[in-house]
């Protein structure tokens, strides 16, 4: 954030009232100039629509994105059987290592003798 | 739509996102408005809507209804990407594409006609001239139509902040259209 960046905020950020503000000054002529600028403003940022290609091809694209969605939730395991899964491979890969570490003890012995 | 409608769609697009559809159709006009407003071209106005919506979708069930509306938690999803859109360009003067196009039929109108689309274009400059937060105001009040307590809502500041910056906008934009010479009756 540049240095001066909070002080611009909190002074924006000042709740003046409409008449005590800036207009305080502002002769009655002056307010009605404002008031003919709003419709000047109004009048140029009047609502846009996009066209009806874009518009339809991003709902469909959105219907496929929501699908595919719904498919990645359905292709995921439910949480008890994934815990099961991991469960299982630890227990086999622990097996596994305990089975290569007895046979290695009962070789070496002989090997020496 | 009522609010009731409303919190019933995206109640059951929380469940079913291909129900998101309805919910799109109700905003895209308004959104698509709003951020072509503040890119001022058709493509980045495109690309950016079909973000917001494609965010929207994924972050649906971080929705909550806490008092904040929907639109306005929509808006704020456009508000970010707009943000990110405008910084990302390190304020690049782009001449849209579409200002072009306007630029060359106007020479192919008649005088009284192409003076007066160029007073037009020339409130568009100041309009752009504005700093981004001043934009976004003119944008949600005017082309949205939104009350200042909204417009607070979405720019995260309150309803009386919001009265007196678009007072002093609109005194900032009446000294750049002076210095420009547009006249306005």
């Amino acid at each position: 954030m540049k240095p001066l960046e909070g002080v611009r905020r909190a002074v924006e950020n000042l709740e003046l009232p409409f008449s005590v503000g800036a207009g305080s000054d502002i002769s009655p002529l002056e307010e009605e100039e404002l008031d003919q600028l709003e419709g000047i403003v109004r009048g140029a940022l009047s609502p846009v629509k996009p066209s009806p290609g874009f518009r339809a091809s991003l709902h469909s694209n959105l219907d496929l994105a929501a699908r595919s969605h719904i498919a990645d939730l359905a292709l995921e395991y439910p949480r008890p059987y994934r815990q099961g899964i991991l469960l299982g491979l630890s227990a086999g890969l622990v097996a596994v290592l305990t089975a290569i570490v007895v046979l290695f003890l009962r070789v070496k012995p002989r090997g020496a003798a | 739509m009522t609010e009731w409608d409303e919190q019933a769609c995206i109640q059951a697009a929380k469940k079913d996102p291909s129900a998101f559809g309805e919910i799109y159709e109700h905003y895209v006009e308004r959104i698509y408005s709003y951020v072509y407003h503040r890119v001022g071209n058709v493509h980045d106005a495109e690309d950016l809507t079909s973000r917001v919506f494609y965010r929207a979708l994924a972050h649906l069930d971080s929705y909550d209804d806490r008092g904040v509306p929907f639109s306005a938690w929509l808006y704020r999803i456009a508000h970010n990407l707009v943000a990110n859109f405008h910084r990302d360009r390190t304020r690049r003067p782009v001449l849209a594409l579409d200002e072009l196009a306007n630029k060359s039929l106007a020479k192919e109108r008649p005088e009284a006609l192409a003076e007066q689309e160029d007073d037009e274009r020339l409130l568009q400059e100041v309009i752009r001239e504005l700093d981004q937060v001043r934009q976004e105001l003119l944008v949600l009040k005017f082309t949205e139509g939104l009350s200042n307590a909204e417009i607070g809502e979405i720019m995260g500041r309150s309803e009386g902040a919001i009265k007196s910056l678009y007072h002093r906008t609109l005194l900032q934009m009446r000294k750049e259209m002076e210095k420009k010479g547009i006249k306005f009756e």
